[in-house]
């Protein structure tokens, strides 16, 4: 308690963190997960021009070759308004996971993104989220940068939550002193309170945490995950999570809705990396969605939810400058349910072989806790430097 | 273990007025019976008539900048109105001599989540969405309720609908234009039988396909004097359309047969049950109570009157006393207001305080809508801005009587001993009344 008054009073004093102080076993190493909600459509990040399909199916939402999208490895290329994201891949620091998806076969939201979350098999047969049981088998602290706690981040260990807004109304000692001692008995309200308090004191000196604009905030919330996890005290691993994702309609190719979220990815992946400066180097930046998209455009120039998708891995620590890809190709007998592209690489083959390879967890662990019922999706392999 | 009076008043109701509490515990079933009598208004077609023609008065030019620049500031226009509209519609209903039923009203509207949320054409719909579709049906039928919303503007352009065409019909061939889903999957997903009703994917093209015509004549050649809501023929998708083993025709009334058969499906029963249960009994509602609700559900066909009084029939339940529900923004917030009276929180500020918690009204991140679990609403930053938003609150407020005393005339013998010592021990009566704010007694319901 003395600790927590000097550290208010303070407003900020990295030295004196109260929770975070004891980052176990992570050492520098740092861990990114951001989830893209709604279904982000990997043919429109990742283009696959050199498949002979491509351009006939996709039609309207297929960009076209002068607009300048960035060549990969000549099967794939990357959307023009990812200018951040192609030089991490220039450097070798950014790794494409295509035609991949989550363990389901669902093209519910919800549905999906509580299979991603909690890296189960089934949706809502978990209350508690892979990354959670990640860093009780690793160590560190987490945090999401986000309004309430996601269920990836939700379960045994601790964990907190933290959204960036204009201006924090101060708040007395005494009177939160008080609120503490009201809410001991409560076993919800004492704990996410005390959790509250630890989370606003490092968050006060943050410097995106004064603002948030209104649209696209995801370069905003990486700007401020960035400075907490760059802090030696700070938390080590941290989700952040992006919105709309979900283009039905006016999806757009080199312009539109969709280059808008791309290029907020892009810069909050730039800013990831110049945030954390050093610490860059022993980081890993997970990007992942529930679903791909349909293939074909619907009749309003948007995509439907369809099923394979992309995943990107950033960082220093990522062997990257690649794209890993079983492709299936996007002929119609390959098609997933004739509409989507199939996906032939499970997600948690993804994560298993980013959280394996960089937070040092054995593959019994992961297979076992992590992601139960995962035994046939076995770790990617070369994902990580020196893993 | 909560008592049935407060079970009544706060986990059915909007929390407790002072003085409240020693009434309604007289009988508490009965109080929450009378009011599933209510009389519910029909619905008055004009508001959204003239929210319609607004729109069209904005959208009729030819010039695309222009007609972009008239709607943008009509959009402002109705934004700068709807707030303070809303915050005094909040404010009459927290005070509501009915509030079980305000409280189903907010159920279903959640239930049926429109959302302006990066959708402003959404906008001019909303502000009569839930008298239109909602209110009017809240003690009828299931069925009625179904197509009121899915024939709304609110959800025909928020879902989608209004861009879907049937790629077979006239308008579909001529521009070569396609089915959009989100309505058909959301209806299916969200609105009736549930992610787990048995559909699959060839049920939602089918149903896209038989509500393909159904839209909002909200382009710059609509007709002047157009309705709000038209089927439009020639974008209709013909051919038989198989939906849960069912087959249906063309036209504008066998879609509303489709919905209606929907309606009143096991599945839906089933689904709708869950969700009234977990919302108003616990978190994680006994089986026996949705069981009775459903088979209640599925008995009268939907009748809605029906299903809120077989709600009422299990809240003697034991599990229902020891269980507690964490009060989402807007229920926070109304059992302030009745506590406190209606100058707690003026008008304008209702609708940015509740966006500043977390659930803006109308602007859900998804079409599953708010969520309503404890897990999800009681969040250190959660708990934190309300923490800000009383600390503010009672800075700004003249206190005349002890904050305690208020505190003992609303929770009565259910006040616990660490909150009226708090209360007692605050530095002063402004600290005082932010504790009692933020105190587990209103946090909780």
């Amino acid at each position: 308690m003395t600790t927590r008054r000097h550290f208010l009073k303070a407003g900020l004093a990295t030295a004196a963190l109260p929770r975070f102080a004891f980052a176990k076993s992570l050492g520098e190493r740092r861990f990114v997960f951001m989830l893209l909600r709604g279904g982000m459509d990997g043919l429109a990040a990742v283009p696959p021009w050199a498949d002979p399909d491509y351009a006939d199916l996709r039609a309207g939402l297929a960009l076209n070759r002068d607009d300048g999208a960035f060549p990969l490895d000549g099967r794939f290329w990357l959307h023009p308004a990812m200018p951040e994201a192609y030089a991490l891949y220039k450097a070798g620091e950014l790794a494409i996971v295509h035609a991949s998806a989550p363990p389901h076969r669902t093209r519910s939201h919800f549905d999906a993104q509580n299979i991603v979350e909690s890296g189960g098999v089934r949706a809502f047969e978990r209350k508690d989220g892979w990354l959670n049981r990640a860093i009780g088998a690793a160590g560190g602290d987490g945090l999401a940068v986000a309004g309430t706690l996601p269920l990836a981040m939700r379960g045994a260990a601790s964990v907190g939550s933290w959204a960036p807004r204009r201006r924090r109304r101060s708040l007395s000692e005494t009177l939160t002193e008080r609120v503490q001692g009201m809410y001991a008995a409560d076993p919800i309200l004492g704990p996410a309170f005390a959790r509250a308090l630890d989370i606003q004191a490092m968050a006060n000196g943050a410097p995106g945490g004064a603002r948030r604009s209104r649209a696209f905030t995801l370069a905003l919330d990486a700007e401020v995950a960035a400075e907490l996890l760059s802090r030696p005290a700070g938390p080590r691993v941290a989700m952040l999570e992006g919105g709309q994702w979900d283009t039905h309609a006016g999806q757009g190719a080199r312009h539109g809705r969709m280059a808008r979220l791309l290029g907020d990815l892009s810069a909050a992946l730039g800013q990831l990396k110049s945030g954390l400066g050093p610490a860059w180097t022993e980081t890993v930046v997970v990007v992942a969605t529930e679903f791909g998209r349909t293939v074909r455009p619907n009749g309003a120039n948007g995509s439907d939810h369809g099923h394979g998708g992309v995943t990107f891995l950033a960082g220093g620590a990522v062997a990257g400058g690649k794209v890993v890809a079983d492709w299936p190709g996007l002929a119609p007998g390959a098609l997933y349910d004739g509409r989507d592209l199939a996906a032939t690489t499970d997600l948690r083959s993804v994560l298993k072989g980013a959280v394996g390879g960089h937070l040092r967890v054995s593959n019994a662990t992961l297979t076992r806790d992590i992601f139960p019922g995962s035994v046939d999706a076995p770790p990617l392999q070369d994902l990580i430097k020196h893993g | 273990m909560a008592t049935p009076a407060a079970i009544a008043l706060h986990r059915f109701g909007l929390g407790a007025a002072p003085g409240e509490l020693a009434t309604v515990a007289r009988d508490p079933k009965a109080w929450l019976w009378r009011q599933t009598g209510t009389a519910t208004p029909t619905p008055d077609p004009k508001p959204l008539q003239t929210a319609m023609r607004r729109f069209q008065a904005a959208a009729r030019t030819a010039d695309i900048s222009a007609r972009r620049a008239r709607l943008r500031a009509l959009f402002a226009d109705i934004r700068k109105m709807a707030t303070p509209r809303y915050g005094r519609e909040f404010v009459g209903q927290a005070a509501s001599p009915t509030p079980f039923i305000e409280r189903l009203i907010w159920f279903w509207t959640n239930h049926f989540t429109v959302s302006v949320k990066g959708k402003s054409r959404v906008l001019p719909f909303v502000s009569s969405y839930v008298d239109d579709a909602i209110r009017p049906h809240v003690l009828g039928r299931f069925a009625d309720m179904l197509v009121a919303v899915e024939r709304h503007p609110a959800m025909q352009v928020y879902l989608d609908n209004t861009l879907s065409v049937g790629p077979n019909s006239p308008a579909g061939k001529r521009n070569r234009r396609d089915l959009n889903e989100n309505l058909a999957r959301e209806i299916l997903e969200l609105h009736t039988i549930g992610v787990n009703g048995g559909y699959g994917q060839e049920d939602v093209i089918a149903l896209a396909k038989l509500l393909t015509g159904w839209t909002v004549p909200m382009g710059p050649n609509a007709p002047a004097n157009a309705p709000p809501f038209i089927f439009a023929r020639r974008r209709h998708e013909p051919g038989p359309k198989r939906i849960m083993g069912v087959v249906y025709g063309d036209g504008l009334a066998e879609g509303e047969r489709a919905l209606r058969d929907l309606a009143v499906r096991r599945e839906t029963a089933r689904f709708i049950a869950t969700k009234l249960c977990r919302h108003f009994l616990a978190d994680e509602p006994d089986d026996w109570a949705i069981g009775h609700v459903a088979a209640r559900f599925e008995e009268t066909g939907g009748d809605l009157r029906s299903v809120a009084q077989a709600l009422i029939e299990a809240m003697d339940l034991p599990a229902v006393a020891k269980a507690r529900k964490f009060r989402a923004p807007a229920e926070y917030m109304a059992a302030l207001v009745r506590a406190f009276g209606p100058d707690l929180a003026a008008p304008e500020t209702v609708f940015k305080t509740l966006a500043d918690w977390g659930q803006a009204p109308f602007l859900a991140n998804s079409p599953a809508g708010y969520s309503d679990l404890t897990s999800d609403l009681a969040q250190p930053d959660a708990i934190l801005r309300r923490l800000e938003w009383a600390s503010a609150t009672a800075t700004a407020r003249q206190i005349d009587v002890h904050p305690l005393e208020i505190a003992r005339d609303v929770f009565d013998d259910a006040l616990r001993a660490q909150t009226a010592t708090a209360l007692a021990d605050a530095e002063s009566p402004t600290d005082a009344l932010a504790l009692l704010l933020v105190s587990p007694e209103f946090m909780w319901r």
